[in-house]
């Protein structure tokens, strides 16, 4: 038994079981949910390539699970990456069967994290692209539920997201073709170009994040919001893996100052967008280039405190956007129109769903108190300290976001005289509660939370080095 | 006056090409793919194993049969353009071919593939992109992609002639067919909750 059995083959067939099982809804998603727990437990608890007894029996989980001459490789360094994403599936999973989200929901999610796993794990890095393509043609069925028509959202999402692969492929062929002393130096700034036009692409950087706000606008939002939530992180941790792996890259003071830029360029445009937006669905798309944006910015700094917060503000961009695509999905569900003009008296039928929404876009605008804020003030101050001249645009593009939300506010809570029932259960109120506590105790005490998510980091070694 | 041997395949993937981007039916245009995938063959066979090229060729009409069976279950045509439309993607297509050429002694610089197996690959990669940016259709979305990663794979398959690498990109490309036909028919009524 090896650890990339466990983490990647076991949960694929578990979800193509699932999928088998889709007629029996309790069933696919109770199966779905419980390897998701168990997955996540045994991250925590089971040590890999370690000899550990098991009662009278000793065990031992090998790291590599060689493949057509390839290898797998999940260590204890990816441990914690591995307990965050399938703790995250968990909750996205059991989220969904309260929303009775469609039957290909489950299976399919679970196909596409065992995808992503792999491509964080294979080896050489080169073939991390094919298999992130692969958990993008997963996750259509998951976008596109059955019954429903396709739309310009989702077709541009897989168009931009498969031309993203080459342009990876390319970049991990320069860089992987043997010792980087011997590759022409002339060619490595084109790879590095070429690798940086693949990440764009893949993580919808300015300028072609367009289809980003077309996708939440057009798709359910709690689908659109899993895969929106784990495949952008995923990418981002791939490139901290490519970054990790080749030294000339570590090394590039260019390439990190393109990415801060690019990050920076994401947060302004995003920010002065969602002031002039009249959905709240489109805004949620603005709301993920946002958490993007600034997740480059830290990435930039090349420094290990930045790597640092880039870590550290997975959680609460987790649970924002979570707690976002739930509330905007019982919206939805109830055929609660989200534009401006019918959110009158939204207040009165969905008040635990109204609170949840406001929030979750407060604390992705990084408001005080709430879970975001820590991580953008320390963002915030770093840029400020290393590159001043930034640092008013990224203000700008802040307060846009802020304006955004407040114009949110203003229409949520214009009341109706009209007699209005609520139209939330009792177990959506349960779980939007239980968030929103979690938003407001990442807010007032993130030290116990970050220190535990910083681990993460482990996944790409050497940038624990880093200045 | 002789034409040599690797000039014939290329005459082929531009008329798949041309054939694609004047939006015919959608019989023209899977024949127009199973072309294109002979013309591939054709140039791959000369830098890969005849075994590992025709993997290229069978997945390619693999793929172009699931999309083809989505269409068969619709029953219908694909609506046809107006006559200007189709000069006008006509003439786009020709001209992506010369940017193609034009292109080819800087791409030939730096990637170090056959010249021919560049030059119909960056044929393919321009016409998908060209189907990509002309339609919203699905089915012309999907044979884009199928395009574009043709196109894409002669070049890499220059570069990287690891069995896992076919492999996977066969798998994506009948992702890309399947993807396509769940796009054309995932609104049938039998199949929601």
């Amino acid at each position: 038994m090896s650890a990339p059995v466990i983490w990647i083959i076991f949960p694929f067939i578990i979800g193509l079981v699932a999928w088998l099982l889709r007629r029996n809804y309790g069933l696919s998603y109770g199966l779905v949910i419980g390897v998701s727990i168990l997955l996540s437990v045994l991250a925590g608890v089971l040590p890999v390539g370690q000899i550990f007894r098991l009662g009278n029996v000793e065990l031992e989980i090998g790291e590599s699970l060689f493949f057509l001459g390839r290898s797998f490789n999940l260590t204890n360094n990816e441990r914690p990456f591995l307990m965050l994403v399938f703790t995250a599936c968990s909750i996205w999973f059991v989220g969904g069967l309260i929303l009775k989200q469609h039957r290909f929901f489950a299976s399919f999610g679970l196909m596409v994290v065992s995808a992503l796993v792999a491509a964080l794990a294979v080896q050489p890095f080169l073939y991390a692209a094919l298999l992130v393509q692969i958990a993008v043609l997963l996750s259509i069925p998951l976008l596109v539920p059955p019954g429903e028509l396709m739309t310009v959202g989702v077709q541009r999402y897989l168009i931009f997201q498969t031309l993203g692969m080459p342009f990876i492929l390319v970049a991990g062929w320069v860089f992987g073709s043997g010792e980087i002393g011997q590759i022409d130096p002339t060619v490595l700034p084109r790879a590095a170009v070429i690798l940086g036009l693949g990440f764009a692409l893949w993580l919808a950087v300015f300028p072609f994040y367009f289809w980003l706000p077309q996708l939440t606008n057009q798709t359910h939002p709690y689908s659109a919001g899993f895969v929106l939530s784990l495949l952008p992180v995923s990418i981002l941790m791939l490139g901290l893996d490519f970054i990790s792996q080749v030294g000339w890259l570590r090394a590039s003071t260019n390439m990190f100052l393109a990415t801060q830029i690019g990050g920076i360029l994401m947060v302004v445009t995003a920010g002065i967008w969602a002031a002039f937006q009249d959905d709240i669905r489109r805004l949620f798309g603005y709301a993920i280039i946002l958490e993007t944006g600034y997740a480059l910015m830290a990435i930039g700094e090349n420094a290990l405190s930045g790597y640092m917060m880039f870590a550290a503000s997975l959680l609460p961009r987790l649970l924002g956007l979570f707690m976002l695509s739930l509330s905007l999905a019982i919206y939805f569900n109830r055929k609660q129109l989200t534009d401006f003009d019918h959110l009158q008296g939204v207040f009165q039928r969905f008040p635990v769903t109204t609170i949840g929404l406001v929030l979750a876009l407060f604390s992705i605008a990084g408001v005080p108190l709430l879970a975001g804020f820590p991580v953008r003030l320390e963002i915030l101050e770093q840029l400020a300290a290393r590159q001043p001249f930034f640092i008013g645009w990224v203000l700008v593009g802040n307060l846009g976001f802020i304006i955004g939300v407040l114009r949110v506010l203003m229409h949520v809570v214009q009341l109706t005289d009209a007699p209005v029932e609520k139209m939330e259960s009792r177990l959506e109120r349960v779980v939007l509660s239980a968030g929103m506590i979690f938003l407001f105790l990442f807010g007032i005490m993130p030290a116990g939370f970050y220190e535990g998510v910083i681990f993460v980091l482990r996944a790409a070694p050497a940038l624990l080095q880093a200045p | 006056m002789t034409v040599p041997l690797q000039t014939l395949p290329l005459f082929l993937l531009i008329l798949g090409s041309i054939i694609l981007v004047l939006s015919l039916g959608w019989r023209f245009a899977i024949l127009a793919l199973a072309i294109q995938y002979i013309g591939v063959f054709w140039l791959l066979a000369q830098a890969l194993p005849v075994g590992l090229a025709a993997v290229k060729l069978i997945v390619g009409w693999m793929a172009g049969a699931v999309l083809a069976s989505s269409q068969v279950n619709r029953g219908e045509e694909l609506p046809l353009i107006d006559l200007s439309g189709r000069i006008f993607r006509g003439l786009v297509m020709i001209f992506g071919v010369i940017v193609a050429f034009s292109v080819l002694p800087a791409a030939s610089e730096w990637i170090p593939v056959d010249r021919s197996i560049l030059t119909g690959g960056l044929i393919l990669l321009i016409s998908g992109l060209i189907q990509l940016g002309l339609t919203t259709d699905p089915f012309r979305l999907s044979v884009g992609l199928l395009t574009f990663l043709a196109g894409f794979e002669m070049i890499y398959a220059g570069l990287v002639t690891s069995v896992l690498v076919i492999g996977l990109l066969g798998v994506i490309n009948l992702g890309v067919g399947l993807a396509g036909a769940y796009f054309i028919l995932s609104s049938t009524p039998e199949e929601t909750i």
